[in-house]
């Protein structure tokens, strides 16, 4: 026996459990826990006995803490916390939807204040109904549109080589009579009907290519651009047979619109003019005013319309654009910073406009005005649309773009540089 | 009013308590501070049980004639406790654990049922985390508490080792010291019954580089290093360098902070290195000849006190029976 262990020596038994507990707890006092350390200096069974114990309790403890951990009671915050993410993205899209549909309305508002202000008076049955009166002129509307496919003969044996029914092709052109309350449409909105219905457009483009030059059915719509019309005006002579189809069904003294859609046939339209590399065709459509296209139709000319304003316009500015207006090859477009661009070649290029008007252009309009007489095309368009006999004889229209401002006051221009307010 | 509001009120008051018994104004404050009603016992069991634990440590007073020496009961009370002194004392005890424990060795149900009910899954989870094992956990709760229900009986008599416990700690404090007691003895006898050959095969030392004459004198040199450290000093080193505990572990033993553990193990160390070269020089040796004999590397001094220390702890081991 060595002399450190003579220390051990004096405890002939151990500390009992109590007060090895004690000095684990630090509850001894001071002689007595020095007692017991000197045992536990010497002792290794009872050193394991309190790491044992000590070990055994600090697992209680976590164990303890866990419990609390799991068992804590939910703050009210903390259960609707569960509540709140999913509440807070759905006020999020509602303000979005509704910033959005606001927007929508008021540039539809917009555009009917633009539709009033340019629309030229109407006399007598010419006069548009009001809103109330459409359900009641939905058989004449039916009327005026059966026979929209004024498709010829040649054109019915074309379908019929194609395998299309004979009345399909024909709905493109009723269709765009909607244009007018498409041109309110949003742009995006444009875009997205583009993409589901271009597959359409482009099937009925790739028929309309089969078809034999010089037919009055225009090729495959490829143009960023169109143009619209509303007036009482008589049809080219180009179109006499679609004019001559159409009116027989239409009721006597009933007025006409006439939508002019203008679209390039690289492989169909002659190329009379050498500047643009495309020839324009044009496409008529008459249809009774105040009369409103089946909702199938409407969806057609708005695919057609899309799928035109589907192909990208590049200001200069970068930024996106948010109202278009053509004449021809010249085309005048605002961008969203308000700024007016024109284009004397179909869009290729790009020149802004001095600022002539007050406050902010948001939207611009064409507007084919009488010069004398009544014309309906224009003499730059008759020349793409290689009608150049037509142009040559018939009156020749001026074409007058409008610009509106934030304000509702309307410019005028005839050549998209010089504008004067209205 | 609660007893420590009492206690409070009865400072400076020096009323001598006849000698053998308790207070009876305190008496009454503490039957109604603790629970003993609702475990059964009477007000006369209460007070049998408070001055059993009294007299048991002298209220207290360490310095009585047998309060240092632990399970030394009947005492002889040369100066009775004051009032103040009973209420100091008893403030210190749980006592709440040791009326319910008092009670459960009475054998009252209701005492029981809460004593189950509240000690059970506790005590199993110390077990399990003891043993390490989750069966021989439960082995080892269940048996104790089949011991402490008081199946166990000697001499006739039932015997239940709940009567061991004074409160001076907590009674899951002591539920968990006698479940690990009762792990450590049933691993010592178990592990003495292994080989010896196991065990030499495994001890095997490297052959001495030291002459025998100076490893003579480095022994002793180191033998009396040991016994001039302190009992917390002793305790460092044999848990840190023969148990191999953590410093963390040593602390929270301890109650003290990690690197006060460190910092006294490291003077520990350095100490006792000290001590044993000036013992080699006192030897007769030269202080290089010292250095050389416990070996330029301190790491070699671990060793040798190691090896001293597990001796110590064999030979103390052989001496002591079973609690």
């Amino acid at each position: 026996m060595n002399v450190a262990m003579n220390v051990t020596g004096q405890h002939e038994f151990h500390p009992d459990a109590e007060s090895l507990s004690a000095f684990a707890e630090q509850a001894l006092g001071e002689r007595e826990r020095s007692q017991v350390l000197e045992h536990l200096a010497v002792c290794g069974r009872c050193r394991q006995v309190v790491a044992l114990a000590r070990e055994a309790a600090d697992a209680e403890a976590s164990a303890r803490a866990a419990r609390q951990v799991v068992n804590q009671p939910n703050d009210w915050w903390k259960r609707w916390r569960l509540v709140w993410a999913p509440t807070a993205v759905a006020a999020a899209l509602a303000v979005t939807s509704i910033s959005v549909f606001v927007r929508q309305a008021e540039q539809h508002e917009a555009s009917i204040k633009i539709a009033e202000r340019t629309a030229p008076p109407r006399a007598g049955p010419a006069s548009v109904p009001p809103p109330t009166e459409h359900a009641a002129h939905a058989p004449a509307q039916t009327a005026a549109i059966k026979p929209a496919p004024v498709a010829s003969e040649a054109e019915k044996a074309k379908s019929a080589r194609s395998g299309e029914a004979p009345g399909e092709r024909g709905r493109e052109p009723a269709a765009a009579a909607a244009m007018p309350e498409a041109g309110a449409m949003d742009r995006t909105e444009m875009v997205r009907e583009a993409e589901t219905r271009r597959e359409e457009a482009a099937s009925a483009s790739r028929a309309e290519e089969r078809a034999p030059a010089g037919e009055s059915i225009p090729g495959p719509v490829t143009t960023a651009f169109f143009s619209q019309e509303q007036s009482a005006t008589p049809l080219p002579r180009e179109r006499s047979r679609q004019a001559e189809a159409a009116p027989s069904r239409l009721p006597a003294g009933s007025a006409t619109q006439t939508v002019t859609v203008q679209a390039e046939d690289k492989a169909l339209a002659p190329s009379a003019t050498p500047a643009p590399a495309t020839a324009n065709a044009t496409l008529e459509v008459k249809v009774e005013p105040g009369a409103n296209l089946p909702l199938e139709k409407k969806s057609i000319a708005g695919g057609l319309f899309a799928a035109r304003m589907a192909t990208p316009i590049h200001l200069p500015s970068g930024r996106p654009t948010v109202s278009i207006a053509s004449a021809g090859p010249r085309m005048l477009a605002i961008d969203q910073a308000g700024t007016l661009y024109l284009s004397e070649d179909s869009g290729a290029t790009w020149e802004p406009v001095i600022k002539q008007w007050t406050g902010r252009a948001v939207a611009v309009h064409r507007q084919a005005a009488e010069s004398g007489n009544p014309a309906t095309v224009p003499a730059d368009e008759a020349e793409h649309s290689g009608n150049t006999a037509g142009a040559s004889t018939a009156p020749r229209p001026v074409a007058i773009f409008e610009i509106l401002n934030d304000q509702s006051h309307v410019w005028v221009s005839a050549d998209g540089r010089v504008w004067t307010a209205k | 009013m609660a007893p420590t509001e009492s206690v409070a009120s009865m400072a400076g008051a020096e009323i001598p308590v006849v000698p053998g018994a308790i207070d009876p104004a305190l008496l009454e404050e503490l039957w109604r501070g603790c629970d003993a009603a609702s475990w059964g016992l009477s007000q006369e069991e209460l007070d049998q049980i408070l001055l059993e634990a009294g007299l048991a440590q002298n209220f207290g007073l360490a310095e009585g004639a047998a309060a240092g020496r632990p399970g030394n009961e009947g005492l002889s009370l040369g100066t009775p406790a004051t009032r103040q002194q009973q209420a100091a004392f008893f403030r210190g005890l749980c006592l709440a654990d040791l009326v319910l424990a008092r009670a459960c060795a009475a054998g009252h149900e209701g005492a029981w049922e809460h004593f189950v009910a509240v000690y059970r899954q506790p005590l199993t989870r110390a077990a399990i985390a003891i043993t390490g094992s989750e069966t021989l956990g439960r082995e080892l709760a269940d048996q104790l508490f089949g011991e402490l229900y008081g199946l166990t009986t000697r001499d006739g008599e039932r015997r239940c080792p709940l009567l061991s416990y004074r409160g001076r700690g907590s009674l899951m404090g002591w539920l968990r010291t006698t479940l690990a007691q009762r792990h450590v003895d049933h691993h010592r006898r178990s592990h003495r019954e292994e080989p010896l050959e196991e065990m030499d095969a495994a001890a095997a030392d490297p052959e001495p580089v030291t002459p025998p004459a100076q490893l003579s004198l480095l022994e002793r040199a180191i033998e009396e290093a040991v016994e001039k450290r302190d009992a917390e000093e002793r305790y460092l080193l044999a848990a840190y360098y023969l148990d191999g505990q953590t410093l963390l572990e040593i602390a929270r033993i301890l109650g003290v902070h990690e690197a006060t553990v460190s910092r006294k193990l490291k003077r520990a160390t350095e100490g006792t290195r000290k001590y044993v070269l000036r013992n080699l020089q006192h030897g007769g040796l030269s202080r290089r000849a010292a250095e050389e004999a416990l070996g330029a590397d301190p790491r070699d001094l671990n060793v040798n006190l190691k090896k001293l220390l597990q001796n110590s702890q064999t030979e103390a081991f052989k001496e002591q029976g079973a609690p």
